[in-house]
């Protein structure tokens, strides 16, 4: 292992170290299930949104939004202002409510709203399927994170962060998760922010431009090994030595490949001579003139695509679990808009930062365009950028210190979150059994890490946001603001939505996707997947609508009133 | 009278309210079809408007017929019975609530001063008017011609209110010179009390109540404006309003008009009077139900100059014409009395949205007999925040129709302000991928950057945040403007 594996992994155990430290500190002060749960809605607005930053800008947001900006360039800009645009429906539509309706979890939302517990397993059910998808590409993204700064096997990292995630949920609940999560998120800021000014203070004393049209070129001899099945095209010819399979037909010598497409099969290795065209992946836009234009790659219907991310990414957030959890930690209904308010400036600085990551990794490591693994991009730039030496290897155990936080914290937020509604809703148990369902919650999605092959953030992410936005999203906003929504009409769009969006996510990772626009909607389900889900809701509830509960108007007043009124009460 | 000042109820709309956001909110707010609401809104504040000044009151011509018979018949009635929570009598009387003699208060009689008015201060029961130590003058001479000065204290002017700002509850607020002509009745029978104790401790409440006739006429002029200055020095301290109730030749005159102004109420029985009167101010100041009797507490103390000038004089002119030197006390009384019943039974009703007044305990001292003599008002202290029983929210929650109206309205007023701004987003960020893919702008350089660069990965930001923070100050400012109209 190299000097800068070491320290990337020293800095990893440092991390895990901290979060366990401070997360048992927390477990001192927790001392009844309020404060396990929910921390006694004594957090502050600034902390309770760390947390929440920290919580949100998983490993996908902090490897993932530069690879998206490294591969696919101005289109891929959408992917962070559609992660962001989510806190601003957030604070729009639910955040003020969704505190004052008492609810810890969406299934609470459902049965305090519409009083019914069989909407209640259903929504019990999608929390599941949500937070373990989510999980999913977390973990991977430890793994894979683990594998490029240390050249450990991928399943160490994928065990090991399940493993911390584990201990630090069942040491101290969500106090301790606050304040884990809080001081997460400022390192993550940090491992971002450091190496960018470093990086950023070497590409403007560096004489190279991004406007040209021509395909960035490697800068030395590289050897591309490839681990996914990829289609790479190139703009101009290319002088290779290929190892492995392509278009089929074996091959074990130079070849050279003419302007055009070349499917790749995995286990294949491309060896690329210094200064030759990097071939990039199919459908992003290969000359830096075009990367920096919107719209320039060959991909079809990309504009539907970038509609259908910002759908995703704006209304899925309020569906995924670990948000929702969150807003209940906060004392009322106003603290609750605050905080998101602060929370979308956190986060929208930090995306600021990613995506100039991903402008200088498309300088520095425009290698990893041929290999299809952009998201490791952050990872390499410091050393790509600063050569060897102990600035490069000190700047990248920062920025696997960084990672390393990504992953826990998100991933902790989703156990917490899935903990708290199998152990409320499932285990109805006291706090022991909240330890219980933590691990329970935990496992499944490991072994799944464990086992399913990797994929890009960029598709997964967004698609766990799809089936968010399909089921819960709904369900919150016209529970919230439409009197006339009944429990069957609920249970109606909350199917429909999450059984197509669900299907489109398993078609996606399993199975080959049919070319146009069907296959986008696939690939890109929301926008089709979102408007069904409200419109059956609607359709539903409207043919139900002697269903409407009794105490509807109570309950809304409930949800709008301020908190001072007196009407509510905190159920934790 | 003062009460409207405090009345507005912040819901309605603050005309203070600089703030842009209200502007916006404003329309937005009441847009929906809520013209009724606002209509009833309105109502009820007019409704209160008239309620509760007194002099208001007395403006109306039935009311002021009325007046006359309910004060013979509830003038006998409240001084055996102050208890009735609202009785009729105190609700004008309101101002010397304190004055009661806590001893004196009739079994019955549930202090509700004490519950609005829990000032610390006020607690400390003195030996007579229990709630109001403040006022007490420290002079031993005063104790003694205290009794007379309290009563002698005209009550000239209309009470301009001198307001302070919180003080401690036990502090005296406010001094007014005018609110204590009214009072000042009701304090002159409590005079006979405990003369000493009484007298001495609230200048006021004597003075207040038997003065009227000298300053009636002195006072008149002068009504809100000069009494409130005087109101204000004499507010500086305790002391200047004690100063002044031993001047008082009302004092002699207290003890007269007490009599007479009893004769109203008990003549005989200062006791009962006393405990009429506070059976009256107790359910005035404290009256928490009705929004408007308990205002009257307020009110008094903080009148309108313009509202109670005309009223004000009204009543001066009665007290000074017809019953300044003798009747004095009995004209007034038999007002106070009548105006009280009135008020009472439209208030409540009424009166029932107000937005949160600030309730005084008001003392009424006032030192001077003379025309241009101060009348001072000691207002206790001022309570935000006491658990009043709320009325309106309970009509929300019940679903009567103004309950439902009003949810609606805030519901649908606060969708409205969500939809626009996600219109907002939804509009730019909507157009955004579709203009930029245009290679004019594609390609166009500003700041050295490319246009879709600096703005999908730079200003978007602010952007966002900006549309998320002035949602939240909009939304918020709806909801405590909901909470304001119908807490109180």
């Amino acid at each position: 292992m190299s000097t800068s594996g070491i320290v990337a992994l020293v800095a990893i155990a440092l991390v895990g170290l901290a979060s366990g430290t401070i997360g048992s500190m927390g477990v001192r002060v927790a001392r009844s299930t309020s404060d396990f749960l929910v921390a006694s809605r004594t957090v502050g607005p600034v902390a309770n949104a760390s947390a929440i930053s920290g919580e949100y800008l998983s490993a996908a947001s902090f490897l993932g939004v530069a690879g998206m900006i490294l591969r696919d360039g101005a289109d891929a800009l959408w992917f962070p202002i559609a992660f962001t645009t989510g806190y601003l429906a957030l604070v729009l539509f639910v955040a003020a409510p969704l505190r004052r309706s008492g609810a810890y979890t969406v299934p609470d939302f459902a049965v305090a709203r519409l009083n019914s517990d069989s909407l209640r397993r259903l929504c019990t059910v999608f929390v599941l399927i949500i937070g373990w998808l989510y999980l999913l590409p977390q973990l991977q993204g430890a793994g894979l994170a683990l594998t490029t700064l240390t050249a450990l096997p991928a399943w160490s990292g994928i065990a090991g962060a399940g493993l911390v995630v584990v201990l630090t949920v069942v040491g101290g609940g969500m106090r301790s998760i606050t304040f884990v999560q809080a001081f997460q998120f400022w390192l993550k800021l940090t491992a971002l922010v450091v190496p960018a000014v470093f990086v950023l203070g070497l590409f403007l004393s560096d004489s190279r431009s991004l406007e040209r049209d021509a395909a960035p070129d490697f800068r030395a001899a590289t050897t591309v090994a490839v681990h996914t099945d990829v289609v790479l095209q190139t703009p101009e010819p290319v002088n290779l030595v290929v190892k492995g399979t392509v278009d089929g037909v074996r091959a074990n010598g130079p070849q050279t490949w003419q302007p055009g497409r070349y499917e790749v099969t995995a286990g294949t290795e491309l060896q690329f001579p210094a200064g030759s065209p990097i071939p990039t992946v199919a459908g992003s836009p290969t000359t830096d003139r075009a990367w920096l234009e919107p719209g320039s790659g060959d991909a079809d219907n990309q504009m539907l695509a970038i509609y259908s991310v910002l759908i995703a990414g704006a209304l899925g957030t309020m569906g995924l679990p670990h948000v929702l959890v969150r807003f209940y930690t906060n004392p009322d209904g106003r603290a609750a808009r605050r905080t998101t308010v602060v929370v979308l400036a956190m986060i929208g600085g930090f995306y600021i930062v990613a995506v100039l990551v991903g402008v200088l990794a498309r300088l520095y490591t425009p290698d990893l365009l041929s290999t299809g693994e952009t998201d490791a991009a952050v990872l390499l730039v410091p050393s790509a950028a600063l050569g060897q030496g102990w600035t490069a290897w000190l700047l990248g155990g920062l920025v696997a210190a960084g990672t390393a936080a990504a992953f826990l914290s998100t991933s902790s937020g989703l156990v917490v979150s899935l903990a708290g509604v199998l152990f409320t809703d499932v285990l109805r148990g006291r706090w022991k059994d909240f330890r219980l369902a933590a691990v329970c919650s935990a496992l499944l999605p490991i072994g799944m890490a464990l086992t399913v092959k990797r994929l890009d953030f960029t598709l997964t992410v967004p698609l766990v946001f799809a089936v968010a936005a399909s089921t819960f999203c709904p369900l919150l906003v016209l529970g919230i603001w439409w009197r006339g929504l009944t429990a069957r009409g609920a249970a109606a769009g909350v199917l429909v939505g999450g059984v197509l969006s669900t299907s489109a996510v398993l078609v996606s990772l399993f199975a080959p996707l049919p070319a146009g626009v069907l296959g986008l909607l696939i690939y890109r389900p929301a926008i089709a997947t979102v408007p069904a889900a409200f419109l059956t809701m609607v359709l539903v509830s409207r043919m139900t609508r002697a269903e409407v509960p009794a105490d509807v108007d109570d309950v809304l007043l409930r949800l709008h009133a301020p908190e001072r009124l007196g009407l509510t009460h905190d159920r934790v | 009278m003062s009460t409207h000042v405090d009345g507005a109820p912040p819901s309605m709309a603050d005309p203070d309210d600089d703030d842009l956001d209200d502007r916006d909110l404003r329309p937005s707010e009441f847009d929906d079809g809520s013209h009724w609401v606002r209509a009833e809104i309105e109502r009820r504040m007019a409704a209160n408007r008239s309620t509760r000044g007194r002099h208001a009151r007395r403006g109306d011509g039935a009311t002021g017929q009325v007046e006359r018979p309910a004060r013979d018949a509830v003038a006998p009635d409240i001084r055996h019975e102050p208890a009735p929570p609202h009785p009729p009598p105190p609700a004008v009387p309101l101002p010397p609530p304190g004055f009661t003699a806590a001893g004196d208060l009739p079994e019955n009689y549930v202090p509700r001063h004490s519950v609005q008015t829990p000032g610390p201060a006020a607690e400390p029961a003195e030996p007579v008017s229990g709630p109001i130590p403040i006022v007490r003058p420290a002079r031993g001479d005063d104790t003694s011609g205290a009794p007379l000065g309290g009563p002698s204290l005209p009550p000239t002017g209309i009470p301009l209110p001198v307001r302070k700002k919180r003080s401690g509850p036990g502090t005296p607020l406010q001094v007014r010179g005018p609110a204590a002509g009214r009072w000042s009745r009701p304090s002159t029978s409590i005079v006979p009390d405990d003369p000493v104790q009484r007298l001495g401790a609230p200048p006021s409440t004597l003075g207040a109540g038997e003065p009227l006739p000298p300053w009636g006429v002195p006072a008149s002029p002068p009504w809100g404006f000069p009494a409130a200055r005087d109101a204000r020095a004499a507010v500086g301290g305790a002391e200047a309003v004690e100063t002044a109730v031993p001047d008082t030749d009302g004092a002699a005159t207290d003890g007269d008009e007490p009599a007479a102004g009893n004769t109203v109420p008990v003549a005989d029985d200062v006791t009962d009077r006393g405990a009429a009167d506070r059976g009256a101010a107790d359910r005035g100041a404290p009256v928490v139900d009705r929004p408007a009797a308990v205002v009257p507490g307020g009110a008094a103390s903080r009148p309108e100059p313009a509202a109670v000038a005309p009223t004000g004089e009204r009543d001066l002119a009665e007290a000074t014409t017809t019953t300044l030197p003798v009747v004095g006390g009995d004209a007034s009384p038999p007002a106070r009395l009548v105006g009280i019943p009135v008020q009472r039974s439209s208030p409540h009703r009424t009166v029932a949205p107000r937005p949160v007044t600030p309730r005084h305990i008001a003392v009424v001292g006032t030192a001077p007999a003379e025309p241009g003599s101060t009348r001072v008002r000691v207002v206790l202290s001022e309570r935000k925040g006491v658990a009043h029983p709320v009325r309106t929210i309970k009509e929300v929650q019940e679903g009567t129709a103004v309950g439902d109206l009003l949810r609606r309205d805030l519901i649908r007023s606060q969708l409205k302000v969500t939809l626009r701004f996600a219109l907002l987003t939804v509009f730019v960020l909507g157009s955004l991928p579709a203009v930029l893919v245009l290679p004019e702008i594609g390609r166009l350089h500003v700041l050295g950057l490319r246009v879709p660069w600096l703005l999908l990965g730079l200003l978007v930001y602010p952007f966002l945040v900006g549309v998320a923070w002035r949602y939240t100050r909009v939304s918020d400012r709806i909801e405590q403007n909901f909470a304001d109209h119908v807490q109180d």
